[in-house]
């Protein structure tokens, strides 16, 4: 891998800082829906800085050190990275695959696996880790508090959605507030994500036998139902539905639709109230998957990494330039390499 | 009645909240025609397990289905070789080797005619010998002489009579075992 390194390095501009460390994941049999997921977290500033934190503190403390450990394997692989001596290589992230397949049946053996679930289940994980460990930390404190406090992991991914329900009748509006770690959002044939976020925040009418039950009416009514940002998180992660269902041949299918992102998001779809309405958010990596099917292909990402793109492909890692964004749209056409991005990545910027 | 909504693929269903959600999936595969197998329901990053009840979730609750997108591998490169493959010594069956290891003089005095291994094995533990090396197939110790040439070993015993490595060999063979135990 030195010839890679040697060409990253060449490829980097004059400002790229020294500290900063780009390391390729080998993969471990079919494991890249792994490694590009890491790629992106470590790339996604505040988590790495909370897990690395958590890591120092864990070495001084000794808390734990538990074998089975998702958060202790996260931590010894961004460690890893971070603190090498050289800029660029390639690390083999083993014992990571190992306590995933250990810990969680649906990522044992060999298959395919979707990279979007294995991020769900890795911050889920994460989560868990760390309310044991506020547990075990304090034990005497209130036993089984219902909502149990926040972790670094949802100040950092964590936005609330309020669903409005406007009775038709009264005008009354009821609100209910729900948490979220990512969006996942509906996708269609040559659209954006600015019109996917519209849809998904869309007005639905709530009629005929599906009408809503006003509490001021004291009867089901009519009603306006919709879906908006009420908080907005740090890092916002949207997941496109890239699949649909055929119903004429009984089967699944991959949907390669051309869905554009901007670098630049500002979010259309907060309520009024939301606190901070204009923040925008900064794209700084995309989660890609390769291939035609649902059941196969190849996860790649890129990253964006001090104003320089990068395309990590499990062990080999490029500099491209900023246009290479759209190869990943995805494409109208059948083929056509089929590289179509999954997950979005962005990072809010408060001004 | 209690319910909870799912965000399908296309629309936002509404399911009665009752039973596991293997059930909401089963209810989701005959309104939408997506396999419950193939289905996944998720609320704020936690990913359900089939045998876990809706009534513990809150009422009127939006969950959210997704399927798999599933990737790996990549198909691997075919690793170009520059040198020539090595070509592995095979291995020549000499009879009765023993007789090359020992010589006997006149008066029956047995002359033990290989180095023994002077790393671990020691006495009874011969090494072969190579024309710029000793070797132990034992431990697989190796030692490079210092001046690679004919060693004198290797042209003494050519010369040694054959009646004599014979008596050698039978004189020595249950000295060898005497040893090893």
């Amino acid at each position: 891998m030195g010839t890679t390194g040697s060409k990253l390095e060449k490829s980097l501009p004059s400002s790229f800082p020294d500290n900063e460390r780009i390391f390729g994941l080998e993969n471990f049999g079919n494991t890249c829906y792994c490694n590009s997921v890491l790629q992106a977290l470590y790339f996604c500033l505040p988590f790495r800085e909370a897990v690395l934190d958590w890591a120092r503190a864990c070495v001084n403390s000794k808390v734990r050190n538990d074998e089975d450990s998702m958060l202790v394997s996260v931590a010894e692989t961004f460690l890893h990275i971070s603190s090498n001596k050289k800029k660029f290589g390639v690390y083999g992230p083993k014992k990571l695959i190992q306590v995933l397949r250990k810990n969680n049946e649906a990522f044992r053996g060999y298959q395919h696996q979707d990279a979007h679930e294995f991020m769900n289940y890795l911050l889920n994980q994460i989560t868990e880790e760390l309310h044991m460990e506020a547990k075990e930390l304090a034990p005497h404190s209130v036993d089984r508090t219902p909502e149990m406090p926040k972790t670094w992991v949802q100040n950092i991914f964590e936005g609330t959605l309020t669903n409005e329900t406007r009775c038709l009748n009264c005008e009354t509006v009821t609100n209910r507030d729900e948490a979220f770690l990512d969006l996942s959002l509906e996708i269609e044939e040559n659209s954006s994500i600015t019109s996917c976020l519209r849809n998904f925040s869309g007005i639905e009418t709530l009629n005929k036998q599906d009408k809503f039950y006003c509490e001021k009416c004291c009867s089901l009514q009519e009603a306006h139902k919709s879906i908006r940002v009420k908080r907005t998180p740090n890092i916002l992660a949207l997941h496109l539905k890239r699949f649909k269902y055929v119903e004429s041949v009984g089967r699944l299918k991959k949907l390669s639709h051309r869905v554009v992102f901007p670098v630049e998001l500002k979010l259309n779809n907060t309520t009024d109230a939301a606190a901070d309405e204009d923040a925008f958010f900064n794209l700084f990596a995309v989660v890609v998957h390769v291939g035609s099917g649902m059941n196969h292909g190849h996860y790649v990402c890129l990253i964006k990494i001090h104003e320089q793109w990068f395309h990590f492909d499990d062990d080999t890692v490029e500099g491209v330039d900023d246009s290479h964004l759209h190869s990943v749209f995805g494409s109208a056409q059948e083929g056509g390499g089929n590289y179509s991005g999954y997950i979005l990545f962005y990072q809010k910027v408060t001004a | 009645m209690p319910s909870v909504y799912v965000r399908t693929l296309s629309s936002v269903a509404e399911a009665s909240k009752t039973g596991s959600v293997k059930d909401l999936k089963n209810f989701l595969e005959e309104t939408q025609g997506i396999p419950a197998d193939e289905q996944r329901i998720s609320y704020c990053g936690h990913i359900f397990e089939d045998d876990e009840l809706l009534e513990e979730l809150e009422d009127k609750i939006t969950l959210d289905m997704t399927l798999d997108l599933e990737g790996g591998g990549k198909k691997r490169k075919k690793k170009t070789y520059t040198k020539p493959k090595k070509i592995k010594a095979k291995h020549k069956k000499v009879k009765l080797a023993v007789l090359k290891y020992y010589r006997v003089d006149q008066s029956g005095k047995v002359e033990r005619l290989r180095n023994e291994c002077t790393k671990q094995c020691g006495a009874g533990t011969f090494m072969s010998n190579h024309f710029n090396r000793h070797y132990c197939g034992k431990c697989h110790f190796t030692l490079m002489l210092v001046n690679p040439g004919r060693d004198p070993a290797l042209d003494k015993k050519k010369d040694a009579p054959k009646e004599d490595a014979a008596a050698a060999a039978a004189a020595a063979a249950p000295a060898k075992g005497k040893k090893k135990k």
